[in-house]
């Protein structure tokens, strides 16, 4: 459970001035229940989904993190370059708590980089990385996965692959989600809510949030 | 809002659970840094110990054979000069190593699960068991050439060796949070490097020191750490060593670090530097 109490985040711009990203938000996301964020662009998508990562402090209020919470999809930060895709994976399982062998064999199946896998990463293209940092992602286990704004990675072939996962998977993973993309919401979410000019609506019904968002962002474009 | 507002049981239990995640994290910092600083090679973890004591072993070389220096106190001019040099360079070079576990894994905070202070004890743990090895492998080596003990209290020596180690991670969370906010902290830092490396009593006995000079050399942290380990290599050593300053002033620059990372981390996080080279 990832319980939001009350929660506002601020910064102070140059000027001085206070500027709420977010404000009141009290929310929660339950096992099995994911929530989706629909916000316009620059509306505070990335700093939402680091609080919830325990990558930013609120400004007040407090979140409360019962379960294993993942990284942000698609955060190229998780793995190093320096090193190679095998001691990245160690790196990880030692970090997480779970088995290097598991890991590392659910890696290579899924990445599938072959050889590459134990070489080190500046031998990697873009697309491999991505392959990695997603295959270590759903190697974790995590009871819930947080995504900030797109579930991209890696070819199409790979992404038909994470999508088939996703779905046989659906039971045991929960999202949150923060997003301009209103289809990702609508597959993976069973409630949602709209981040607007700081404040936050949340919907017990998908279709609901979507029309909300439609709306505001129609304003913003 | 949280379990902890239950009762005790929890309490303690989440401790205890935060306590062994926390242990975990730490390990498997250690374990990355340990990656990135001997490659893949073999020969890497060797050069690693092999290149700070050779530079150890042509000090001693000169000091003792070029010069002919003499032994400020005991028989051996090599186990005064190894328990004074060694415990110095290896206190300053872990704490100039865990100083930089914070700007030099920056992209590591960008997903939650570590924190910058678990960088900097990663490292700072990591430099100092490198240099236990090194003290371990000098002090065997003088046991074999002199034949004298060079342990005379090995429990008492642990316990000062713990006392060192919380010193280097203290100075390192210290210099990693108020170096990355205040430039003139890392000037001063390394300002002060050579006074308290000259009147830490590698060259000198500090109990031999006129009492006026004494009681100012005396604040120095370093020349602790040195009489720590002195104390313990010598049957008759009169040692000015205070555990309770040493601890002292360990917990209270550790607890002004935690309180500044608290505070101003993410100033820290965005510090880059800019003006400094490894020091070493």
């Amino acid at each position: 459970m990832i319980v939001f109490d009350n929660v506002g985040k601020a910064y102070r711009n140059r000027k001085g001035e206070i500027n709420w990203l977010i404000r009141n938000f009290s929310g929660a996301v339950a096992p099995g229940k994911s929530l989706g964020i629909l916000t316009p662009p620059s509306q505070g998508k990335t700093t939402f989904i680091n609080m919830a990562a325990g990558n930013e402090k609120p400004s007040e209020g407090s979140i409360v993190r019962r379960g294993e919470v993942s990284w942000p999809w698609g955060s190229g930060s998780v793995i190093s370059s320096k090193l190679s895709g095998r001691q990245n994976i160690r790196f990880l399982s030692d970090l997480y708590g779970r088995n290097f062998n598991r890991v590392h064999e659910f890696v290579r199946e899924f990445a599938d980089l072959g050889k590459y896998l134990d070489g080190p990463l500046r031998n990697y293209n873009g697309e491999m990385k991505a392959r990695l940092g997603v295959s270590l992602l759903f190697a974790m286990d995590f009871e819930f996965i947080l995504v900030d704004n797109s579930m991209d990675g890696g070819d199409m072939t790979f992404r038909r692959k994470c999508a088939k996962y996703l779905e046989e998977n659906r039971s045991n993973l929960t999202f949150l989600i923060a997003t301009e993309r209103p289809n990702l919401v609508s597959k993976y979410c069973q409630t949602a809510g709209v981040l607007f000019e700081g404040e936050v609506t949340l919907y017990d019904r998908v279709d609901l949030a979507l029309a909300h968002f439609n709306k505001v962002n129609l304003v913003e474009a | 809002m949280s379990a902890s507002r239950s009762g005790s049981a929890p309490v303690r239990v989440n401790i205890l659970h935060g306590a062994a995640n926390n242990g975990r994290i730490i390990v498997a910092l250690i374990f990355r840094e340990a990656a990135l600083r001997f490659g893949t090679t073999p020969f890497s973890y060797v050069w690693t110990l092999v290149e700070p004591s050779a530079f150890i072993g042509i000090y001693l070389f000169f000091r003792l054979v070029v010069k002919d220096a003499n032994p400020m106190f005991g028989d051996s001019s090599i186990l005064f000069l190894l328990t004074g040099i060694i415990a110095c360079r290896a206190i300053r070079a872990t704490i100039a190593k865990g100083m930089k576990g914070i700007v030099t894994n920056l992209p590591l905070f960008e997903f939650g699960a570590i924190r910058p202070m678990d960088a900097v004890v990663a490292r700072t743990t990591l430099e100092f068991t490198i240099w236990l090895l090194i003290l371990t492998t000098f002090l065997v080596v003088v046991r074999f050439i002199t034949g004298e003990a060079v342990v005379v209290n090995f429990q008492r020596l642990v316990i000062a060796m713990l006392m060192i180690y919380f010193f280097c991670i203290a100075m390192s969370m210290f210099n990693a949070t108020v170096g990355a906010l205040w430039a003139l902290w890392r000037s001063l830092w390394r300002l002060l490097a050579l006074p308290l490396y000259l009147a830490s009593g590698i060259f000198f006995v500090p109990v031999q020191l006129p009492p006026d000079i004494l009681t100012f050399v005396w604040w120095n942290p370093f020349l602790h750490c040195v009489e720590a380990i002195r104390e313990n290599s010598y049957l008759d050593y009169t040692s000015v060593y205070s555990p309770t300053y040493l601890g002292s002033f360990s917990v209270s620059f550790m607890l002004i670090a935690l309180v500044v990372e608290h505070v101003y981390r993410k100033e820290i996080l965005r510090s880059r530097y800019d003006d400094d080279e490894e020091e070493l």
